[in-house]
């Protein structure tokens, strides 16, 4: 009725050394491997007149009809277990997906940030008992001013997408107080994050794409071209998209100011200029920073992540409230909307995703100046190690240097061979290896982007290159066909996110 | 340095089908030199003769199809009589077996669809070819963007040029001008490998949601104008939202919420924009592009000609396209025939692509170098075999 096992993988070693992990074979369901009579251990209370007295008639469990699986407890343990381990995760192994700067947690961050200090306080409780938190906030902010070149910092936003929403109310509240709220579009490079354009549009922005050039960098002749009066700002991350800085950056941002918007940088890829350049010291006015891509905190699976927003000194007065203020050493309060009239109000409850925050401090502690600015170089060199071994294999659309995270195409190998970028993709999975991300950014034909941060050991690096070498070398049928070491195979990616197959009745129902 | 032998085929009556809102010019450009309209492709043929110049070695036909419009060529078919208004289909196809047996490095033929039909139909795959555009709608991915760009393409040639395998399309002109879009597949050519030469079209998808990119046209709608909404899809999805009947391949004037002609001609479009503007009224014109091409002006918008697109301005054209159609594009093109009109263009254009979106998309025209692969203008041509 159900699955058959997948045919076993056919990995080769490619390389002499290089040893590929093969994921274990698949999970069947509960009700496939159950059979009548195999019970777990019994749970209820011994007490028949204790469980009478204590538990409701409709709550209690009746032996040999409620919770009969079938199953033994360790058979029942053996099942969660493997299930378990078909995540993967960024404790699993590599996880290079471009652009989402899947570096290591560090697990000494992740106990500060469970510790009952930071989780058992409230963030309506009096400022004068929240003393250590506040200290952890308000340096945190002077912290993050440091290293993007901002006046100011506000922790709210709980995500990426957060802080440039924050960022753009910031915007637009600026503008208006100057008597120019009819500054009502934002321009974006064709290579922008999805986010930049949706956050826009959210925050009641037109949206203006320019194309890029052939180098991949803002075309400044495009974008004086589409810049004007009605220009509110222009969203973009250094380095770009595609892994290039831009060079034209001062150009750009004199290009902007003389129109009379603002600019807007997304943070997103600050993973590889920190302790190198600033983005304040680069002409821009907003910055958004991910902690859960930079600063280490967990991200994936939906968070919580933490995207506090900087500003320059002008935009300070409409940053959201409470603000935290040190009064003295060791003595902190918090500001609302009387001292702050300009205030954009508030956009998340509290003072911001606390526990992510407290992630980050102590990540930045760690590692301390230096070790952020040793960070960034360690993310550019794998980076640029990885793009040096790929050549000849992948193609690589854009001349130039590229830094933390590169493009490369796959429409060569796909001439050559017939795979695709999908199938690089898909058949990593059998190496054991996360897929990069694929077909981003849509300008690059077959795009596959590499990120694979500081974390990664150059021994990882060279075990993804050798997997990437030997798939280019493989059977093009074999990859076509991958992943074979996955429960299921190809999903029908359009459908898969919207008709989602989460219990065995409705698989049930749909293979009937 | 041995010169290029190349082969001249014009269509004399390529392309006057437009104008006259006819849609193409198989079976009823007649109809449109009866309506005054007078032919455009003897023009374009001698703007790409002197474009070219004498670096190349001309060989050609006589009479309109090729000997009237070029000053010194060798002539094969030197009996036949090619006379402006009596050629035929079956000329063209007798034109270009001629030259193919002249052993012409490259055939050029000034047309639209079906002449690229003819031509293939005679010379098959042996003989290189390239299209300039003449014609109504080009569908085939076997023509240059604009006349000039061709010319420029053919200059750079050079004997041994390597060369690619493409499809010559037609669409099916009668079911064409009921509304009903059939391309069919009707051979294919040999020509020069440069990214001069256009792509086939893509059409756009019919699950493409055009709601959002209408609202957002509406949003932007100047109800006071005398509005003119071009052909296609997209822009029917904008007429459909006005009283009227909209023409799904054709012009159609809007005030107010009304469309108040349909399926205009550029004799009726000229006399409605200069009453417009005798009456001091704004006039605006609505198009979209074709998909994987990138064509704006000079594909089945003829009736835009280039007097009437002066007296609206540049500033006064609004482009409309679901992403989709702008994908893997460069920029946009225009041709509309007259080159120093393309010069006045501004390189940049806005095209509303959605709700509250806007992409600003190059205008490329003849006057400037065609792009490179990369979006580099002037930089690559065919890659000469060594």
């Amino acid at each position: 009725m159900m699955t058959k096992p997948h045919a076993a993988p056919v990995l080769r070693t490619p390389t002499a050394g290089v040893s590929l992990m093969v994921i274990p074979h698949e999970v069947p369901l509960v009700v496939e491997e159950a059979r009548p009579g195999q019970t777990g251990t019994w749970q209820g209370p011994a007490d028949e007149r204790l469980a009478a007295s204590r538990i409701p008639a409709a709550l209690r469990w009746n032996p040999g009809t409620d919770g009969d699986f079938g199953l033994s407890e360790p058979q029942t343990v053996a099942h969660f277990t493997k299930l378990s381990q078909k995540n993967f995760g960024n404790d699993t192994a590599l996880y290079p997906l471009g652009s989402c700067t899947m570096k290591h947690n560090p697990k000494a961050c992740d106990e500060m940030g469970t510790l009952s200090s930071v989780n058992l306080v409230h963030p309506s409780q009096d400022p004068r008992t929240l003393q250590g938190s506040l200290e952890i906030f308000w340096e945190l902010e002077r912290w993050l001013a440091e290293i993007t070149g901002m006046d100011a910092v506000s922790l709210q936003p709980a995500a990426g997408a957060h802080g440039e929403f924050l960022g753009l109310l910031v915007m637009r509240a600026y503008h208006e107080a100057r008597g120019e709220g009819h500054r009502d579009e934002i321009v974006l490079p064709d290579t922008a994050h999805g986010t930049n354009p949706a956050t826009a549009s959210m925050a009641g922005y037109k949206v203006v794409e320019i194309p890029s050039g052939p180098d991949g960098l803002v075309d400044l002749n495009a974008l004086k071209a589409a810049v004007g009066p009605k220009t509110a700002g222009f969203m973009l991350t250094n380095p770009n998209t595609v892994g290039i800085f831009e060079k034209n950056i001062q150009t750009i941002q004199k290009i902007i100011h003389e129109a009379g918007g603002l600019l807007y940088y997304d943070g997103a890829n600050l993973n590889a200029i920190t302790g190198q350049a600033r983005p304040g010291d680069m002409g821009f006015d907003i910055v958004h920073i991910n902690l859960h891509k930079t600063f280490a905190v967990p991200h994936g699976g939906g968070g919580p992540g933490a995207g506090p927003i900087g500003v320059k000194k002008r935009l300070e007065p409409f940053l959201p409230v409470p603000r935290i203020v040190k009064r003295t050493a060791g003595d902190f309060t918090t500001e609302g909307m009387e001292r702050h009239p300009q205030s954009v109000g508030k956009i998340k409850a509290g003072y911001g995703q606390g526990a992510a925050l407290v992630r980050a401090y102590s990540y930045m502690c760690m590692l301390g100046g230096d070790g952020i600015t040793r960070a960034a170089e360690i993310a550019c060199l794998n980076a640029s190690y990885v793009k040096e071994r790929l050549k000849g294999i992948l193609d690589f659309p854009h001349p130039g240097r590229s830094m933390h995270e590169f493009v490369a195409s796959a429409s060569g190998l796909k001439k050559r061979t017939g795979i695709t970028a999908g199938d690089v993709g898909k058949r990593l999975l059998d190496y054991g290896l996360h897929a990069p991300t694929v077909y981003f950014p849509l300008l690059v034909p077959e795009a596959i982007m590499f990120e694979p941060t500081e974390s990664a050991t150059k021994d990882e690096l060279d075990r993804f290159i050798a997997a990437v070498q030997a798939i280019a070398a493989e059977d093009p049928a074999l990859v076509h066909a991958a992943p074979h070491t996955t429960p299921v195979k190809r999903l029908d990616e359009a459908t898969a996110a919207k008709k989602l197959v989460l219990r065995w009745h409705t698989l049930a129902r749909l293979e009937a | 340095m041995t010169k290029l032998r190349v082969g001249l085929l014009v269509n004399p009556v390529a392309g006057l089908g437009g104008p006259a809102a006819l849609k193409g010019s198989d079976g009823h450009w007649r109809e449109a030199l009866a309506a005054g309209y007078a032919p455009t492709a003897p023009e374009r043929a001698r703007k790409f003769v002197e474009l070219v110049g004498d670096a190349v070695e001309w060989v050609t036909v006589p009479g309109a199809m090729g000997g009237d419009h070029i000053r010194s060529a060798r002539l094969v078919l030197g009996d036949a009589k090619l006379v402006m208004g009596d050629t035929t289909r079956d000329d063209t196809v007798r034109a270009a077996t001629a030259l193919r047996d002249a052993k012409v490095d490259l055939l050029c033929f000034l047309g639209g669809d079906g002449t690229a039909t003819d031509v293939s139909k005679a010379v098959g795959t042996g003989t290189p070819c390239l299209g300039v555009p003449a014609g109504v709608k080009i569908t085939s991915p076997v023509y240059t963007h604009d006349v000039a760009e061709a010319a420029w393409l053919v200059a750079q040639l050079r004997p041994g040029f390597e060369t690619i395998l493409r499809d010559t399309t037609d669409l099916d002109e009668e079911a064409y001008r009921a509304g009903d879009v059939d391309i069919t597949l009707t051979g294919n050519l040999k020509v020069p490998l440069s990214p001069a030469i256009q792509d086939g079209k893509v059409a756009t998808s019919h699950e493409t949601p055009m709601g959002p990119l209408v609202e957002q046209v509406l949003r932007e709608w100047d109800t006071d104008a005398l509005t003119f909404v071009g052909a296609g899809s997209v822009c029917q999805a904008v007429k459909a939202q006005f009283w009227g009947k909209p023409t799904l391949l054709g012009v159609d004037g809007i005030t107010g919420s009304r469309i108040v002609q349909a399926d205009l001609d550029a004799h009726r479009i000229e006399a409605l924009v200069a009453e417009q503007q005798t009456k001091g009224g704004a006039v605006r014109i609505v198009l979209s592009t074709i998909g994987g091409q990138g064509m704006l002006l000079g594909r089945g918008t003829q009736m835009f000609t280039p007097a009437i697109l002066r007296k609206v301005g540049w500033e006064n054209i609004r482009v409309v396209a679901p992403p989709e159609k702008l994908l893997g594009l460069k920029g946009l093109h225009i041709d509309t025939g007259d080159a120093e009109l393309d010069a006045s263009a501004p390189k940049h254009i806005r095209v509303t692509t959605g709700w509250n979106e806007t992409r600003l998309m190059r205008l490329l025209a003849g006057a400037r170098a065609p792009p490179d692969a990369n979006g580099e203008h002037g930089k690559t041509a065919a890659a000469p075999t060594p």
